[in-house]
C-alpha cells in the first residue's frame, strides 16, 4: 500500500513538471513556473478577465 | 457628447518613465509592475476597466519615445496603433518635461488616431515650479487635455469619461499635419499625390505619414510597400533621394534631421505660447540633478555604488539571520515530528528527505529573500537603479554591449533578486541584432533570485564572517565575467558596430511604504509558490531518483550481517539497553551501549551512501565525477547540479535530499549549511568553486527558451547551454586547482 501511495504521489509529480516544462517550451508557462521574480514580465501570464459591467 | 458604447477599447502610449503603466494600474486596478526607469513595459499590457456603463479594454503600450521602427518596442506600439481598431489613445506626458514627450504626440496625430492627452505628474511639476495651462494647451494643439496624477488616481475618471466621450463621437480624427520646410513639403506633396492616386498602403495608414516614413526612410515600412507595389515605392524612394541630395547641398543635412527639427519648432511654438510657465529660473539646477552631480561623478560614483550594494549586502544578511535561523528551526522540528510519527519506509523517507528537507532547504531562505527584495525595491523605486545604469553605460560599450543592455542586465539579478527570463525580453529594445545577442547571451550570468538561496547557502556556511563582502565580490565576478564574454562573442562570432546611446535619468523620488511592501511581496511570493509547485514536483522526482532501484538484496544482506556481527560481539547488557533506548529517546547510553550505537550508525551509513550511490540519479553522480572531481565537485553535487537545470533553487533542495538520505543519526540533525560544513567533501575552497561554477553555467529550462525565442533560434540556445557549462568548468577548475595546490580557502 505504501509503495503505491508512494508511486502515485510522484507519478503525479512527474505529470505535474512535465507539463510545466512543455508550457514553458511552448511559451504558455506561468510566471511561478517559470521564474521566482518575474514581476516585469507577469503580464505575459496574468490574463486579467474582464470586470462586471455596471448595470 | 457622443452615444454611449457598451465596449469601447482604448490604448495606452507614452514616453518610458512618465508614469504609463501606474495611470494602467490605476485605471484597471491591476498590479503591474512599475519601476522608476524606463523600459518596464517591453510589451504591450491588457486589462478592463468600467465606467458609467461602458467596459473599458485598455492596452498599455511599450514606452516610447517616437513611432519610427529602431527598437521592437517602437514597432510593437506602432503596429498596434495603426492594426486594431483603437477607439481612442490616451498619451500619456510628464507634465514636467513636456517638451520632449510631447514628441510623441504628433507623431501620434500625424499617425490619425484620436489622441487625448493626459497631463500626467502635474505635482512633480508643480513641485519644480512649473504650471502648465492645460486648457490653453488643449486649445492650441485642438486635442482634449486632462491634468493627472497617476499615482493618487486624480483625474482618472475625466480621463476616461473623455475617452468613452472622444469614442462615442462618430467624426473622424482631424487632419494633423505640420509643415517640414519647402523643400520636404514640396516632395510630401508629390509622394501624397501619388500615393492617394495609386491607393499605395492607405488602407493602414494616412497618406502623409507614409511620405514622411519613407523621407525617414523606415525599413519596415518601405519593404511592406515594396510587397505591394514595388513600382509605386521605387517612385517614392526616387522622390526621397533627389529632395535628400537637395538637402545635403544646400542645408548640408538629411530629412530624417529636418523632421524632428520641425516637429520640436512646432512644440516649442506652442509651449512658448503662454502655455508653461516657471517660477524658478530655468536653468537652475533641480534637487535630482544636484544629487547626480554627485552620484554619477565619475570618481565618487563608482565608490557609492560599491557602498551602496555592499551596505545592501550587509543589511540583508544581517537583519535577515534572526529570522532564517527561526524559519530552520520550524523546518527541523517538521522533520523531527514526521520522523517520530511515522513508520520508517518509503513513505517517511519521502516526506522527510524528498519533500520536508528538499522544499524546506528552499523556503528556509524566504526571510532573506524578503529582505534582499525590500532593498532593491528601494534602490529601483528611488530611481538610483538607473544612475547605476547610467554610470555602467561607458563601461558597456567598452566591451560591445549597449547602453540599454544594462537594464537588462539588472532586472537578471544585476544586483542579486532579479529574474533572468524578463532580463532576456528586455534584450528586446535593442536596436542591433548584434547587441541583443550579446545581450541575452549573457543576462543569465547575474545572481538572478534562483541562485540565491545557492549563494547565501554557501556564503553562510563558509564565509560567514564575511558574508557582505562575499556576496558583493560575486556580483563583481559575476558582473565581470558577463562583460568578458561579451567582448569576447562580440570580436568573434557576433562582431559588428555599435550603436550609440542616450539614458534618459528619472528623477529621484522618495519610495512610499505601500508601493515598497507590496513590490516586495509580489516577488516573495513567487519565490514561495514556485518552492512549492514546482520546485516540490522537482524534488519528489529526484528524491525517487535518488531512492530507486535501492539495493540489491546480496547487498542488504552483507549489510545485516554486519549489524549482527555488531550485537552479538556486544555484552547483553548493552544490547538490552540499545532496546530500551529504541522506545526511550532521552535514555543515557552507557559508554559500551553507545560505543555499539556508534558501530550501527557507521553500518547504517554506508548503507545508506551505498543506496544512494546506487539509485538512478547517484548513477548518473558517480558518472560525471571522474571530471568534476577537477573542481571538487562530488557524486552530490553532481546530482545537484544536473537538477538546477530545471530550476536553480533545485541546487539547494537537491543536496537537502541528498544530505538528508545520507543521515542516520538523529541527533546530527540540522540546518544542510551545518551538515554541508561537517561533511568531509567540503571546505571554503569546494563552496568557492561550486559558486563560481553556478554564477556561469547553463542557464535554467525556462531561460534557455526564452534565448531561443528572443535569438529566434535554437542554436544559440544550445550555444548559451554548451558555452555557459564549460566556461563554468573551466573557471571553477581553475580556481580549485589553484587552490588546492596553493592551500588557500582549504581547511
Amino acid at each position: 500500500m505504501e509503495t503505491i501511495i508512494v508511486f502515485v504521489i510522484v507519478a503525479l509529480a512527474c505529470l505535474y513538471v512535465g507539463r510545466n516544462l512543455y508550457r514553458q517550451f511552448k511559451g504558455k508557462g506561468s510566471c511561478s513556473a517559470g521564474c521566482s521574480c518575474a514581476t516585469e514580465v507577469k503580464h505575459q501570464c496574468n490574463s486579467m478577465p474582464p470586470q462586471q459591467t455596471e448595470q | 457628447m457622443g452615444k454611449q458604447l457598451e465596449q469601447i477599447s482604448i490604448a495606452l502610449g507614452g514616453n518610458p518613465n512618465s508614469g504609463k503603466t501606474t495611470l494602467f494600474n490605476s485605471l484597471t486596478g491591476a498590479r503591474q509592475h512599475v519601476g522608476n526607469y524606463p523600459g518596464v513595459t517591453v510589451e504591450k499590457k491588457e486589462g478592463f476597466a468600467s465606467q458609467n456603463g461602458t467596459n473599458v479594454h485598455i492596452v498599455d503600450l511599450p514606452g516610447t519615445y517616437s513611432l519610427t521602427a529602431y527598437s521592437q518596442d517602437e514597432v510593437v506600439a506602432r503596429d498596434f496603433l495603426t492594426e486594431s481598431k483603437n477607439e481612442a489613445v490616451v498619451n500619456i506626458v510628464d507634465a514636467s518635461n513636456l517638451e520632449r514627450n510631447l514628441y510623441l504626440t504628433v507623431q501620434l496625430l500625424e499617425l490619425g488616431v484620436p489622441v487625448c492627452l493626459a497631463l500626467n505628474m502635474v505635482d512633480v511639476a508643480e513641485s519644480r515650479g512649473i504650471t502648465i495651462d492645460d486648457k490653453k494647451l488643449s486649445n492650441l494643439m485642438e486635442i482634449p487635455v486632462i491634468p493627472t496624477i497617476a499615482r493618487t488616481g486624480k483625474g482618472k475618471e475625466e480621463l476616461l469619461n473623455k475617452a468613452i466621450e472622444m469614442a462615442g463621437d462618430a467624426k473622424p480624427s482631424r487632419n494633423f499635419s505640420i509643415s517640414y520646410g519647402d523643400d520636404l513639403d514640396e516632395a510630401l506633396n508629390e509622394m501624397e499625390t501619388i500615393i492617394l492616386k495609386s491607393n499605395f498602403l492607405i488602407g493602414s495608414y494616412p497618406a502623409r505619414w507614409v511620405g514622411i516614413k519613407y523621407l525617414e526612410k523606415d525599413e519596415l515600412v518601405i519593404e511592406k510597400g515594396d510587397k505591394i507595389n514595388k513600382a509605386v515605392s521605387s517612385d517614392l524612394i526616387k522622390i526621397v533621394e533627389s529632395v535628400s541630395k537637395h538637402l545635403k547641398n544646400t542645408l548640408n543635412t538629411y530629412p530624417e534631421a529636418l523632421i524632428s527639427d520641425y516637429r520640436y519648432g512646432y512644440i516649442s511654438s506652442i509651449l512658448k505660447q503662454g502655455v508653461v510657465k516657471r517660477s524658478h529660473e530655468e536653468n537652475r539646477l533641480e534637487l535630482s540633478d544636484k544629487i547626480d552631480k554627485v552620484v554619477t561623478n565619475r570618481f565618487l560614483g563608482p565608490l557609492i555604488m560599491a557602498a551602496i550594494i555592499y551596505g545592501l549586502y550587509q543589511f540583508v544578511f544581517t537583519y535577515s539571520e534572526a529570522p532564517v535561523v527561526w524559519f530552520e528551526n520550524f523546518f527541523g522540528w517538521l522533520n523531527g515530528l514526521a520522523s517520530d510519527n511515522m513508520s520508517d519506509g518509503l513513505l517517511k523517507s519521502l516526506v522527510v528527505s524528498g519533500i520536508i528537507d528538499g522544499v524546506g532547504g528552499v523556503l528556509g531562505f524566504v526571510p532573506l529573500i524578503m529582505f534582499m527584495f525590500f532593498g532593491i525595491s528601494i534602490l529601483e523605486d528611488s530611481g538610483y537603479l538607473a544612475r547605476v545604469a547610467f554610470m555602467l553605460d561607458k563601461v558597456f560599450a567598452a566591451f560591445g554591449l549597449h547602453g540599454n543592455s544594462v537594464m537588462a542586465f539588472i532586472v537578471s539579478g544585476g544586483i542579486a533578486g532579479g529574474c533572468a527570463v524578463p532580463g532576456v525580453m528586455a534584450s528586446r529594445t535593442l536596436k542591433s541584432p548584434r547587441e541583443k545577442l550579446a545581450t541575452l547571451l549573457t543576462v543569465p550570468f547575474m545572481n538572478c533570485g534562483a541562485k540565491l538561496p545557492v549563494m547565501a547557502l554557501l556564503v553562510g556556511a563558509f564565509f560567514g564572517k564575511n558574508e557582505a563582502l562575499m556576496m558583493l565580490l560575486i556580483t563583481v565576478i559575476a558582473w565581470g565575467g558577463a562583460l568578458l564574454v561579451a567582448k569576447l562573442l562580440r570580436m568573434t562570432v557576433i562582431s559588428g558596430p555599435p550603436t550609440p546611446f542616450v539614458m534618459e535619468l528619472p528623477p529621484y523620488r522618495l519610495p512610499t511604504m505601500r508601493g515598497l511592501l507590496t513590490h516586495t511581496w509580489e516577488r516573495t511570493w513567487q519565490y514561495i509558490k514556485k518552492a512549492g509547485t514546482v520546485i516540490l514536483g522537482i524534488s519528489i522526482i529526484l528524491w525517487a531518483m535518488m531512492t530507486f532501484p535501492g539495493l540489491p538484496e546480496s547487498d542488504l544482506a552483507v549489510f545485516e550481517n554486519q549489524r549482527n556481527e555488531v550485537m552479538e560481539a556486544a555484552s547483553a547488557e548493552a544490547v538490552q539497553e540499545l532496546e530500551a533506548a529504541a522506545d526511550n529517546d532521552e535514555a543515557e547510553l552507557s559508554e559500551a551501549a553507545a560505543a555499539v550505537q556508534d558501530q550501527l550508525f557507521q553500518i547504517d551509513g554506508r548503507e545508506a551512501e551505498k543506496a544512494l550511490r546506487h539509485s538512478v540519479a547517484g548513477s548518473i553522480g558517480t558518472a560525471l565525477e571522474p571530471v568534476s572531481k577537477a573542481a571538487g565537485f562530488d557524486w552530490r553535487t553532481n546530482i545537484a547540479l544536473v537538477g538546477g537545470f530545471a530550476a536553480k533553487e533545485v541546487v539547494v533542495s537537491t543536496l537537502g535530499t541528498a544530505y538528508s538520505m545520507g543521515e542516520v543519526d538523529p541527533e546530527e540533525t540540522g540546518s544542510l549549511g551545518e551538515a554541508l560544513q561537517k561533511s568531509p567533501g567540503w571546505n571554503p575552497l569546494v563552496a568557492l568553486s561550486l559558486i563560481l561554477f553556478t554564477i556561469f553555467y547553463a542557464p535554467c529550462f525556462v531561460t534557455v527558451v526564452a534565448i531561443a525565442r528572443e535569438a529566434g533560434s535554437w542554436k544559440w540556445a544550445g550555444f548559451s547551454m554548451v558555452f555557459n557549462t564549460a566556461l563554468a568548468f573551466g573557471v571553477a577548475a581553475t580556481v580549485y586547482q589553484i587552490g588546492s595546490a596553493t592551500g588557500f580557502l582549504i581547511g
